[in-house]
């Protein structure tokens, strides 16, 4: 069985992904903290607490798993922006900066978990980061805050029952505060799923008393469910969970036995944890009103060596030994008259704070689910099929001639559900970009200083939606544009001042929806590609043979995509060395997206990435040769013209050409590649199709155009591999596949046979 | 004699079970000889349908089909074994097959029948072969007083051949 590893991984990696994304939310923040703040003014409230938040989750979740690295690393920054809240520490440009890296150590400790399992390996950098950090706190506050900074390495024990510690004595008000409504709703759809576990579990014993597995698993989720409570401030859970681990454990040792009653009691706990919760997702403050009497019923049911070791509880009240059913009996009766609700003042103030975000608290009944990435995947590609399959019924040929009002009204019905269906799973793929435009936030904070540039970053269009993958393929990409940016792009304040230019330089990175195609911008406002300066370079690289002033700029822009093609005087650590835009070249082109690149000598750079909406799905044109018929992606479609004699040149080795306005493009015979037979091979009078890539041009000879369609875009299978030429196949709507022609590898063929 | 497809893809799907799946075999005719191919492969038989050609592939690719939304390559057989090409005709079959977690369609002139070889029944490939196919045999299945030619799948699938095709591609 896998249960004990699985649940740890399962525990484990939601950690890993659940503090990643925390640690990509506190950057941005951590930045804008430093930018709010002056020299002697105390941070702002909000963000600091936010902050604080998410370092206090990560520490508590960490020490729950036992991450002692993470632990102590994240509970000295914890310490020092506590001081920065209470205005204690001022946020200047140190602070927020040893805060950066801790998030970087952070993030390599996340890094050595995944890959290890442990967060060992990396204590000198954490030790060097902690001792930076209490630096930053002692200055102003050693006399007051030694107890803090001079903990002793804590271990991981010590720091749950320290949060748990904490958590209980902390005002009310202040535990709001720590959970954000994602954390309580993260902690309720957890605690639910846990209590399912026990449950379970727990009647699996009743009919398997010996049953040790199940036990384990109970028991497991139980602390778990245990230390959520804990971490999340519900005191009264925590402390009726505690009991309830420990009757369970006395399970386990076998020091009390599973029988029905004991069986009866946990579930009635069970229930009692369910309702508590309940009322949390309510917004409700979580309480058990009788929770001493539940707590004495354990304690009745354990053997008593147990109990004085254990009991953490108020002092029992002396209470007449009642037998178990009967004590379920008294207690069920008390929890069907109307609770005792009372609210303290405590309680009164939270639920205050809980009213003024009722909305919010209501919504926390919403639920996403993580679902694993391949299943959706396959999702995805059913839903394609299913569109397939509808054109093969309603567009049937055996329906040809016939008139069926019935049938066409449920067929255009059947349409429009798979098509909405077809909308709604591909949007499933689809996140907002701002996750990888927030990284850039950092990472603009961190170059800026480093080339002693002033840079203002503007942030566009987050909330535009992009494909998951596209997303992660378009993150390497950005940063490495946004380097070249601030690194080659932006002048330094003295020469911005000099050009009448502000002394801020600005970087803009821009998300929209463009004619079927994303588009993301990175436009600074710098000094601008320098044409003569790239050509020179493309000479002495020997990428061009004259001296270059036939091209187009965008031709000439082209250049810096080749690998080590930089014209930097010098490398520096940032950028340089020509890998870059290589890099941006090959990433983009693999989510078969287009770069285009303006530039303004003094006034700045354009670089616009235009990728396709979905990987799924391209709009296609369909053409013939003979039999075969192929479907070219629309966007890569210049025109289509019928060719005239005098249009047509010969070169000496047979290369045809055809001359398009002032353009000879080489001719390529598709059924000459593909072996069939077209219905004319002569090309004078014949239809071509002028496709483009990159800036060079082929003429397909085809037969016919059949139309426009969208094609879902299936790989060849792994047997046939790669071939040239093609990028894949669809299958279209009579059942036939039809091939999907790669422009990008028949036009470098065609101009290299020219060339040639 | 030959069964037909229906009667045989009966046989295929009610052997789900490992055990009774050994020392079974599907068998089908390419030009003369019977040849047979472990039961455990074989996923299903369709009828010959239209075959879209990809360039650049080795002659015995024919090209790839639409199997119910799945695009599959498929082979074919004579083209393997270097026999004469022979135009399909209605008893022409595609036996689609599993190897290695990839389908693939087989182009065989006729599909015979499941049958049991027991493995004492089973014979050593020749030592000495001079035709070209001998290279994909894995046995030689002795039933009913015939001989079954038993293919090796992996080989006939992924032999030199695909190195070299692989080579070219990239």
């Amino acid at each position: 069985m896998s249960t004990m590893s699985s649940i740890i991984d399962e525990n484990i990696l939601s950690f890993i992904t659940e503090s990643r994304e925390m640690i990509d939310e506190v950057e941005p923040h951590l930045i804008e903290m430093s930018k709010m703040s002056s020299p002697g003014s105390s941070a702002d409230m909000e963000t600091t607490n936010l902050i604080f938040r998410l370092f206090h989750s990560i520490k508590g979740t960490a020490g729950f798993l036992q991450f002692n690295e993470v632990v102590k690393v994240t509970h000295e920054a914890e310490t020092l922006l506590d001081l920065i809240r209470n205005g204690q520490v001022e946020t200047d440009q140190r602070n927020t900066d040893v805060l950066c890296r801790t998030c970087d150590i952070v993030n390599s400790l996340l890094n050595q978990i995944e890959s290890t399992g442990s967060d060992k390996g990396f204590e000198s950098e954490a030790q060097a980061i902690i001792s930076e950090l209490s630096e930053c706190i002692h200055p102003t506050t050693a006399g007051r805050e030694n107890a803090a900074s001079e903990l002793p390495p804590l271990n991981a024990k010590d720091l749950s029952a320290e949060n748990a510690l904490e958590a209980a004595a902390i005002p009310d008000a202040m535990d709001q505060l720590l959970l954000t409504p994602e954390m309580l709703q993260r902690f309720i759809e957890e605690a639910v799923e846990q209590l399912e576990v026990v449950e379970e579990s727990m009647l699996k014993l009743q009919e398997d008393p010996n049953n040790m597995e199940t036990i384990q698993e109970a028991y497991r989720s139980l602390h778990s469910f245990k230390g959520n409570c804990g971490f999340s401030g519900y005191a009264d859970l925590e402390k009726l969970a505690h009991k309830t681990e420990t009757a369970m454990d006395a399970l386990k040792a076998g020091t009390l036995a599973a029988d029905p009653s004991t069986i009866q009691t946990m579930l009635y706990m069970v229930d009692i944890f369910n309702q508590a919760i309940a009322d949390i997702s309510k917004g409700g403050p979580g309480s058990i009103p009788n929770r001493s009497v539940l707590i004495d019923l354990l304690d009745d049911i354990l053997p008593t060596a147990e109990t004085d070791a254990e009991s953490q509880a108020p002092a029992p009240d002396p209470r007449p030994e009642i037998q178990q059913p009967e004590a379920l009996f008294l207690l069920r009766e008390k929890q069907d008259l109307p609770k005792p609700v009372e609210p303290t003042d405590k309680d009164r103030g939270r639920d205050e704070l809980m009213d003024t975000s009722s909305s919010k608290s209501r919504s926390i009944a919403r639920q996403d689910i993580r679902v694993n990435l391949a299943k959706l995947d396959q999702l995805i590609n059913l839903v394609g099929e299913l569109v397939i399959a509808e054109a093969m019924v309603t567009r049937n040929p055996d329906l040809k001639g016939y008139e069926f009002e019935n049938f066409e009204r449920s067929s255009a019905h059947l349409n429009k559900i798979v098509r909405d269906l077809q909308d709604i799973t591909l949007s499933v793929r689809m996140i907002p970009v701002s996750g990888v435009f927030r990284k850039m936030i950092r990472l603009v904070h961190d170059l800026s200083a480093r080339a002693q540039k002033k840079v203002n970053l503007e942030l566009l269009g987050e909330e535009t939606e992009i494909d998951k993958t596209v997303s992660e393929l378009i993150a390497d990409p950005l940063v490495h544009l946004v380097r070249n940016a601030i690194d080659h792009g932006l002048e330094s304040p003295k020469e911005r001042l000099a050009q009448g230019k502000s002394e801020t330089g600005a970087v803009v990175l821009e998300a929209k929806h463009e004619g079927g195609e994303i588009w993301i911008t990175i436009k600074d406002d710098g000094r601008g590609l320098d044409r003569k300066k790239i050509i020179n370079k493309a000479i002495e690289k020997g990428l061009i043979k004259d001296d270059g002033s036939h091209l187009t700029d965008s031709q000439v822009y082209d250049f810096i995509f080749h690998p080590g093609f930089s014209t930097a005087e010098k490398v520096t650590d940032v950028s340089g060395r020509g890998v870059g835009m290589d890099v941006v070249k090959k990433n983009i082109e693999k989510i078969k997206g287009h770069i285009d690149i303006r530039s303004q000598t003094g006034f700045g750079t354009v670089v616009a990435l235009r990728i396709p909406l979905t990987l799924a799905i391209i709009d296609g044109m369909l053409v013939r040769v003979g039999k075969a018929r192929y479907t070219v992606p629309l966007l890569s479609i210049r025109e289509s013209i019928q060719v005239e004699k005098d249009k047509i040149t010969i070169t000496m080795d047979g290369q045809e050409l055809v001359k398009v306005r002032n353009e000879l493009v080489p001719v390529v015979r598709l059924h000459e590649m593909h072996r069939i037979e077209p219905d004319r091979k002569e090309l004078e009078g014949g239809l071509v199709v002028i496709v483009e890539h990159r800036g060079e041009a082929a003429a397909l000879l085809i037969d016919e155009i059949i139309g426009e369609q969208q094609a879902v875009i299936k790989g060849l299978s792994n047997y046939v591999g790669n071939v040239k030429g093609l990028s894949g196949c669809t299958i279209l709507g009579d059942g036939e596949i039809s091939l999907i022609l790669d422009i990008g590898g028949l036009v470098a063929r065609a101009q290299d046979a020219v060339a040639a | 004699m030959a069964k037909d497809i229906t009667s045989i893809e009966d046989d295929l799907y009610d052997e789900d079970d490992e055990d009774t799946q050994k020392n079974r075999y599907f068998t089908f005719q390419v030009g003369d000889e019977e040849y047979g191919l472990e039961i455990i492969h074989v996923i299903e038989v369709i009828g010959m349908q239209k075959i879209t050609e990809v360039p650049d592939m080795p002659d015995f690719v024919k090209g790839v089909i639409n199997l119910r939304g799945q695009v599959i390559p498929v082979m074919d057989v004579r083209t393997r074994f270097k026999m004469a090409p022979r135009e399909y005709d209605d008893r022409t079959c595609i036996v689609v097959i599993n190897i290695r977690d990839t389908a693939i369609g087989m182009v065989v002139d006729k599909v015979s029948d499941v049958i049991d070889i027991p493995e004492d029944q089973v014979d050593p490939p020749p030592k000495i072969s001079r035709s070209v196919g001998s290279r994909y045999i894995k046995g030689m299945g002795k039933a009913d007083d015939k001989v079954k030619i038993l293919l090796d799948a992996g080989k006939l699938l992924y032999d030199e051949e695909l190195q070299q095709m692989e080579s070219k591609v990239d």
